[in-house]
């Protein structure tokens, strides 16, 4: 089947009411959570998991989906009205956006963030659309020795490619997260490991609690406070129209472009995610135009940093969809959710369910038109939302937590451990480690043993047979280059100085 | 900022990790190697496979956050101020400890009271801590969270939560 017709086919099935009502539900929940900071989409999957159970899996992924990227598209607005980034991805958009609402351009800077999102949103989707087809059938040669190092390879981009903590910390939780994974039986041989005797335990530690637990319970842990409900937050408030004018759109327009290629590709690699991709577009711009007036308040510096993060999220829907592989703690999460609802990602996806992955992409492209929708003449409205009280947000959301954790097994053992994981949490934040590594090792530690022992019956017990294999080989030399080049270039640059 | 505060700590955080990335390593000879005859095994992943690289993994990360950390802390200048009062909140605030021990104490009763008590008593309870002068939002707040919660899973989700003695 040609593209057309795949994505036509696609349009049907998301055009289904049903799909579409849970599409729709989604990019609204998203527009919300990406507003209220501190709230972030895998805050939001994790306790509406359970609420999903019972659906059907093509509506309940639109839904997450919608969370994902309309969380993209809300961030901008209390980062641009209250100069607090509901996302990590909209930090630099407050750079540039809050100057111009101060210069009472609100309205203004509100327009080409809806817009920057609309058009990185749209060539994502394009380019997600124009990829997949080629990367699955590249991918459906990859036996399972090729599959062990694709894992340990995203594993290793996590690593090399984390922010904010040291490699050693980054390789603990990856280790920390794999260990868990171990617990319980294993998969190939039906041993009970580390289980001490509880029955509790013989299942594993569900991927599910310990999202809900170290991102969701933790960030109530850490907002649910006395401090946070004197704080009152001050909203710029938009005067004049939420649009700008045709000379505007057609100025930034070329930096949206460039913006959604750089944020789309690095949106691809595992692990490097938008806390990247923006700051890249946004400095790649003041390089470009030196004259513009920027940290006080540069359209462009808006333009790139919204485009960018909106195409990155779809970049990162093609390791996910295409190879089943996870490249950020969201994308992590929604593989999970895949897996509850019965889908297995991966090239087979696309020749097995073709209708529900080309529904999926169809309901991308639907999804972030309704968001331009919403952002333009509703953006006004929408910004409400951020004077919620914050302890009755984050209470909803420890209530939320609670049952969600209870209703994977229906067990209060689960509400324990999600508790003792949101306290590991916050200690891992605490002291630097990053959370996403540990996340996603414990989703692909499983998937990894599996392969190991396919692997071995493959290679023939041979572990030169394993290396000597060529996409092993790339990969393994993939590997290498993400952990030493970015530590070489440092140590050239510190020299240079 | 660099001082002597945080690179003891980051000396203990290098110790936490070693300690507990051995605790793994020991714990895995508690794991049976099935599908071994006489020594010999004839499925070469065995269930230890996996649990052993892991932890030898885990040891070698852990001392490599441990001894960059203790050879920063000795070549530290010896006038590094202590850092004391470093501004950062404390882990444990009176909040979080409150939060905690309350979810700790909701989820010893919860089985026995049922959800929508202990649940209403646990929100309601918080929220007046929190802010003891919106009595009525608190009080509005949580019952129309739990009792629409407990209805949405009950009725809609088929997820049953616990009743308790009193209803169930």
């Amino acid at each position: 089947m040609s593209l057309f017709s795949n994505l036509w086919m696609g349009l049907q099935v998301a055009l289904v009411p049903m799909n579409f009502l849970f599409a729709l539900a989604g990019v609204i929940i998203g527009q919300i959570v990406g507003i209220l900071p501190g709230l972030g989409p895998i805050v939001t999957i994790a306790v509406l998991l359970p609420f999903t159970y019972n659906l059907e899996p093509v509506a309940a992924i639109m839904a997450f989906s919608g969370i994902y990227y309309g969380s993209q598209f809300g961030g901008a607005i209390s980062a641009i009205l209250v100069n607090a980034p509901g996302t990590e991805a909209a930090i630099i958009t407050a750079l540039e956006g809050y100057p111009m609402a101060k210069k009472g351009q609100a309205g203004k800077a509100l327009a080409t963030a809806a817009i920057s999102s609309f058009v990185g949103g749209i060539i994502g989707t394009v380019l997600l659309t124009l990829l997949s087809e080629p990367m699955t059938k590249m991918v459906i040669a990859f036996a399972a020795p090729e599959y062990v190092v694709l894992m340990v390879f995203a594993l290793v981009c996590i690593s090399g490619f984390s922010e904010n903590t040291t490699l050693p910390k980054c390789c603990f939780s990856i280790c920390v997260g794999a260990a868990i994974g171990t617990i319980g039986l294993d998969g190939t041989t039906g041993t009970a490991r580390l289980v001490f005797g509880n029955l509790n335990l013989y299942e594993g530690i569900s991927f599910v609690i310990l999202a809900i637990g170290m991102f969701a319970f933790a960030e109530v842990l850490r907002n649910l406070t006395h401090s946070q409900s004197k704080h009152k937050t001050e909203l710029i408030k938009v005067s004049g129209s939420v649009k700008i004018t045709k000379k505007e759109f057609l100025h930034i327009l070329p930096t949206q472009i460039r913006s959604s290629l750089s944020g789309f590709l690095i949106g691809v690699l595992p692990g490097v995610g938008s806390t990247t991709s923006t700051p890249l577009a946004y400095l790649t711009e003041k390089m470009l135009y030196k004259q513009g007036d920027w940290g006080n308040g540069e359209i462009r510096g808006v333009a790139a940093g919204e485009s960018s993060n909106n195409s990155c999220a779809m970049g990162a829907m093609v390791p996910l969809l295409t190879m089943g592989i996870p490249g950020s703690g969201t994308t992590a999460i929604m593989l999970s959710a895949f897996m509850i609802l019965g889908i297995q990602p991966g090239p087979l996806l696309f020749q097995n369910n073709p209708e529900m992955v080309w529904g999926l992409i169809a309901s991308f492209f639907i999804g972030t038109c309704i968001l331009l929708a919403i952002n333009l003449p509703l953006v006004k409205y929408c910004v409400k939302i951020v004077e919620i009280p914050n302890n009755i947000l984050f209470m909803s959301v420890l209530l939320l937590a609670v049952v969600g954790a209870y209703s994977v097994s229906q067990r209060f053992f689960d509400v324990w451990m999600m508790l003792l994981f949101s306290i590991v949490g916050l200690l891992f934040t605490k002291f630097k480690f990053p959370l996403t590594p540990c996340l996603v090792s414990l989703l692909l530690s499983e998937l990894i043993e599996t392969n190991i022992a396919r692997s071995v019956v493959i290679c023939n017990h041979s572990l030169t047979e394993f290396i000597t294999r060529p996409i092993v080989g790339v990969f393994m030399l993939l590997a290498v280059i993400v952990l030493v080049a970015p530590r070489a270039f440092k140590l050239m640059k510190r020299e240079k100085r | 900022m660099q001082n002597k505060k945080a690179l003891r700590l980051e000396v203990l955080i290098g110790i936490f990790s070693v300690v507990l990335s051995s605790i793994y390593f020991i714990l895995t000879f508690t794991i049976k190697e099935k599908g071994t005859l006489k020594g010999i095994s004839y499925n070469s992943i065995s269930p230890k496979f996996l649990p052993t690289i892991i932890a030898v993994l885990a040891i070698i990360v852990a001392f490599s956050i441990l001894i960059p950390a203790i050879i920063n802390y000795v070549k530290a200048p010896k006038d590094l101020p202590e850092g004391e009062n470093d501004g950062k909140a404390p882990f444990l605030t009176k909040d979080r400890i409150i939060i905690i021990v309350s979810m700790i104490a909701y989820l010893c009763v919860i089985q026995y009271v049922g959800y929508i008590i202990s649940t209403f008593v646990l929100s309601f309870g918080v929220l007046t801590y929190l802010e003891k002068a919106k009595l009525k939002r608190n009080l509005i707040f949580s019952v129309l969270f739990v009792v629409s919660c407990f209805f949405l899973f009950n009725n809609v989700l088929q997820i049953w939560l616990p009743m308790g003695v009193l209803f169930g």
